[in-house]
């Protein structure tokens, strides 16, 4: 302070102020910096959202004036049993990709894990499928998926299968659709499970080893519950993923044969883009949203109950 | 056999033996692409299916070039994704340093909201935005493409993950220096988190790139069309004598730009699959 005059007192309060000016300056700075992101997401995301929750109670087919209808997309969704029908697809179909991916998926990252010299190789061709555009997938898959001319077919002959219909019958499509989706995303769970295997420690195994307890008991009473936590990561990332289940559907089997294989999100998509039903449209994603909540949280509860965090 | 036996020659070359088949079975369908996209057409759907090209015609990827504007599905794929990626590395970058090392009041409902944000896949939000779209009238326009995915909520969480590994004592003494919170975000946190930067232009180019669901519903012309729908439209308008050679070839020159940054960064596509696995 060079000038003379001002007394303690008049020191301490610009003090004070100076501090809630460089208060607000880093605050304004902090809300400027947020702004970029928040202005797209509240006018993509967050707006859309409450959109959605009031387009979902209208009667609305884009042309005609909209009129609003209450809850009645909703009570009438739960009665319509094509809609139903497209939930049990959709929970058959996650079931099925469950089923098929988790367990091979942490076989390889266990085997992975045995550290081999060329594992990167390994790692690179699981990860493959992964970088190719599923569209693209689809096809290649349809053209294998073939019952006459289909190298799959081709392949089960050779153990003297005589490999099923695939996409030309209801059950054996969904198979096809499971199958594809486990191709492609069987790499990147094979990727969490490792990171999980490594962090189960070595001291651990060994002491299971001292008591006895090696091979298939080890990784079922000891590997398992102490990589409890990517397991999990891992189921929840792919039911959620299983729920939003698109594009092979759509390129792959259009929802047939006779919409054995339509999805929540498939029907969502004839609704809005086909027959231009917002409001049901509108329903269908809220419902979808919720239960992507619902399923969120219920794992998280059930993960503080069984899941081994190591702290 | 000893145990010591097992565990250091038997296993470790099972091991090898069933991770070289699956991998194989894997890596197949990339195999038979490739063959299918040299071969004459009739050679393409056969059984069994040639394990070698019975003959080579490169002229397939030319045909299939021109048999469809995939040119223009090239262009438009390239910059819609770069103008995606690049606008999201800018607003999710600001976003989680105000998130991670500025004092404001809000920040845990911010936060909140960017979970939110989170949980709301493209499925869920797409009739909302196509209706908002529509009045701006911006339907079959590249910004419907690009501006809703300028902020990404993936991305501002998995970039605050990796500052906060971050000393704020850092952060701090550059501020007493006179540095203001741009100069300590460019000078000093981007260049200490590189990896995360790349893991997020990494993981959403390829998601944005290979994409279908959105381009489908917002275009409706060649000009602005992606190439994930452009292949889509070749392969479902064939009718009679279907060029399957032709698909073939196309699948391989669609997917080369993401099969080079898979080549370049893969360490860092590990690394982001691993930290975050959210897409």
């Amino acid at each position: 302070m060079g000038s003379p005059g001002p007394g303690p007192q008049t020191v301490t309060v610009r003090r004070r102020r100076r501090r809630s000016s460089y208060q607000t300056r880093e605050a304004l700075t902090g809300f400027l910096f947020l702004s970029p992101s928040f202005v797209f997401l509240t006018a993509f995301v967050f707006i859309p959202l409450l959109y959605l929750m009031y387009v979902s109670q209208l009667h609305w087919n884009l042309i005609s004036t909209s009129s609003y209808v209450g809850l009645n997309n909703y009570a009438h969704l739960f009665h319509d049993a094509y809609f139903t029908s497209t939930v049990r697809n959709t929970i058959v179909f996650t079931a099925g990709v469950m089923v098929l991916t988790l367990p091979t998926a942490f076989a390889a990252a266990f085997l992975l894990n045995m550290r081999l010299r060329e594992r990167t190789f390994y790692r690179s061709a699981f990860l493959a499928p992964y970088v190719f555009p599923l569209v693209a997938s689809g096809i290649v898959w349809t053209l294998m998926l073939q019952p006459q001319e289909g190298v799959v077919n081709w392949f089960l002959s050779l153990f003297g299968i005589a490999g099923p219909p695939w996409l030309n019958s209801g059950t054996w499509a969904m198979v096809a659709i499971v199958l594809v989706t486990s191709w492609q995303y069987f790499g990147f769970y094979t990727l969490i499970f490792l990171s999980g295997l490594q962090g189960v420690p070595r001291d651990v195994l060994e002491a299971a080893d001292v008591d006895g307890v090696s091979g298939a008991r080890r990784i079922w009473s000891v590997t398992l519950p102490m990589m409890s936590s990517s397991l999990f990561f891992a189921t929840v990332i792919l039911v959620i993923q299983s729920f939003q289940v698109f594009t092979q559907v759509f390129v792959m089997t259009g929802g047939g044969p006779d919409s054995a294989t339509t999805t929540i999100v498939f029907y969502l998509y004839q609704e809005a883009f086909q027959f231009f039903q917002m409001g049901t449209a509108a329903t269908v994603a809220v419902l979808l949203l919720m239960s992507l909540v619902v399923l969120t949280l219920l794992q998280l509860l059930a993960s503080r109950r069984w899941v081994y965090y190591e702290s | 056999m000893s145990r010591r036996v097992w565990r250091t020659y038997v296993g470790p070359n099972v091991a090898r033996l069933v991770l070289i088949l699956v991998a194989a079975a894997v890596i197949f369908p990339f195999y038979w692409i490739l063959i299918g996209s040299v071969e004459p057409n009739n050679a393409v759907l056969v059984s069994p299916p040639h394990l070698w090209p019975v003959a080579v015609h490169l002229s397939n990827f030319v045909k299939a070039w021109r048999a469809a504007p995939f040119g223009i599905y090239y262009v438009n794929s390239l910059f819609v994704t770069s103008a995606i990626v690049f606008g999201q590395v800018i607003t999710c970058a600001l976003a989680a340093y105000a998130l991670t090392f500025i004092r404001m009041p809000f920040k845990g409902l911010l936060f909140f909201l960017v979970l939110v944000g989170l949980m709301s896949p493209e499925q869920v939000s797409v009739v909302p935005v196509f209706l908002e779209m529509h009045d701006l009238g911006w339907i079959n326009t590249y910004q419907a493409l690009i501006i809703p995915f300028l902020g990404s909520a993936f991305g501002i969480f998995l970039l605050r993950q990796s500052f906060r590994s971050i000393p704020p004592s850092l952060i701090e003494a550059a501020r007493i220096d006179g540095a203001p919170h741009w100069r300590t975000l460019v000078g000093i946190v981007v260049p200490n988190t590189r990896p995360a930067f790349i893991t997020l232009i990494v993981l959403n180019s390829i998601f944005h790139y290979n994409d279908l669901f959105w381009p489908l519903m917002f275009t409706n012309t060649d000009n602005v069309r992606t190439l994930p729908i452009g292949l889509d439209m070749f392969f479902g308008s064939q009718e009679g004598l279907v060029p399957w050679n032709q698909m073939m070839a196309a699948d391989v020159f669609i997917v080369i730009p993401m099969f080079l940054l898979f080549f370049f960064a893969q360490r860092y596509l590990v690394e982001g699959v691993v930290s975050t696995g959210i897409k």
